[in-house]
């Protein structure tokens, strides 16, 4: 017999399949789910945090936080700090909070009674959530010197 | 035979692309050819499933880029699983990149595990039965990466050389010189 004969006539295993696959199934088409909140907890934090930045600490005129101003004037002032306040204050925060929670997985052994928390390295995660974490407190810091010495 | 041959495959792909049910049907469909392919080029079961599982998350992550062409797409989950094989190839190792970038929580790693630990069993109970094909396997292991493929597609899955052309993003000539050379290569380590 020729070698190719030999190849073609092989009896060659064949895994069976059990039905503990479906399993598997479940986790891939809820996958692209969660690959859409993965970006979403990187791309818009990640928007937000640049022009932030670049407006805070560069100065480049991107009109956001005028923008905000200009279309907020209707408002009683209380209203418009809150509202200065959370997109400024409140999103990075939400940002580090979530991508932190993705990183994080917490379990409770009752066997054991231990209580077990990992942490995954993802780096693009990391960066966002210290980013987030550096322009809330930035912020907070900038509307704390504005609070304590603007009536100076 | 695939359970939806009610349907052509052109029309349940382009609803596939936006319905994670119907892809579930293709999955079902391949998934035994797919797991098949990649278990008998590595002998590994837990890796089979390691990269059987990758491939068809970057299939459904990536298949709104599909195209129809004419081609199956059983094709377009052979070349996914080639490339994956391919980097294990290069790495010796293997690493299911978006499996643990979506596997967010320890359960899902356990549901998955729990999948290979039931099949694990079986699947090395058959393994135990097909020594010369172990044999065999181990002879074509020590072939560079591109004649274990091309060997495994014609003669293990029995695809056409159209096909792996298709799946390998070569010329039918360049797949049949491959396929040549690598029969030649193997047959030296026939006594």
């Amino acid at each position: 017999m020729n070698l190719v004969d030999y190849l073609k006539t092989i009896p060659k295993p064949t895994p069976t399949e059990t039905g503990e696959r479906e399993k598997l199934k479940i986790f891939l088409v809820t996958a692209r789910k969660s690959s859409k909140i993965g970006l979403l907890l990187i791309g818009l934090p990640s928007l937000l945090i640049s022009i932030f930045i670049l407006q805070a600490l560069f100065h480049f005129k991107f009109g956001f936080i005028q923008w905000l101003g200009g279309n907020t004037f209707s408002l009683p002032t209380p209203a418009k700090a809150v509202l200065i306040f959370v997109f400024l204050v409140g999103f990075p925060m939400i940002a580090m909070v979530l991508n932190l929670l993705s990183l994080s997985h917490f379990q409770f052994d009752e066997r054991s009674r231990e209580f077990r928390a990992t942490f995954r390295i993802r780096w693009w995660n990391i960066v966002i959530a210290l980013a987030g974490g550096a322009l809330a407190t930035f912020y907070i810091l900038r509307i704390l010197a504005d609070t304590l010495l603007g009536g100076r | 035979m695939p359970a939806y041959k009610f349907k052509n495959e052109e029309e349940l792909i382009s609803i596939a692309k936006n319905n994670p049910r119907i892809f579930g049907e293709l999955y079902d469909t391949y998934y035994p050819r797919i797991f098949g392919y990649i278990f008998r080029i590595t002998g590994d079961h837990a890796l089979a499933c390691d990269i059987t599982a990758e491939t068809f998350l970057k299939a459904w992550l990536k298949i709104g880029s599909f195209q129809w062409k004419g081609v199956s797409i059983s094709s377009w989950f052979f070349k996914i699983a080639t490339n994956e094989l391919n980097q294990y190839f290069r790495k010796k190792k293997y690493s299911p990149q978006v499996l643990r970038d979506l596997s967010y929580f320890d359960e899902e790693k356990q549901k998955i595990a729990s999948c290979y630990d039931s099949e694990n069993t079986e699947v090395t109970a058959k393994m135990d039965k097909a020594d010369e094909f172990i044999q065999l396997r181990r002879k074509l292991n020590t072939l560079p990466p591109r004649y274990q493929t091309v060997l495994a597609l014609r003669y293990f899955e029995e695809l056409s050389i159209a096909e792996i052309s298709h799946i390998l993003v070569k010329k039918e000539n360049t797949v049949r010189s491959l396929l040549s050379r690598g029969l030649e290569k193997l047959k030296i380590l026939f006594p």
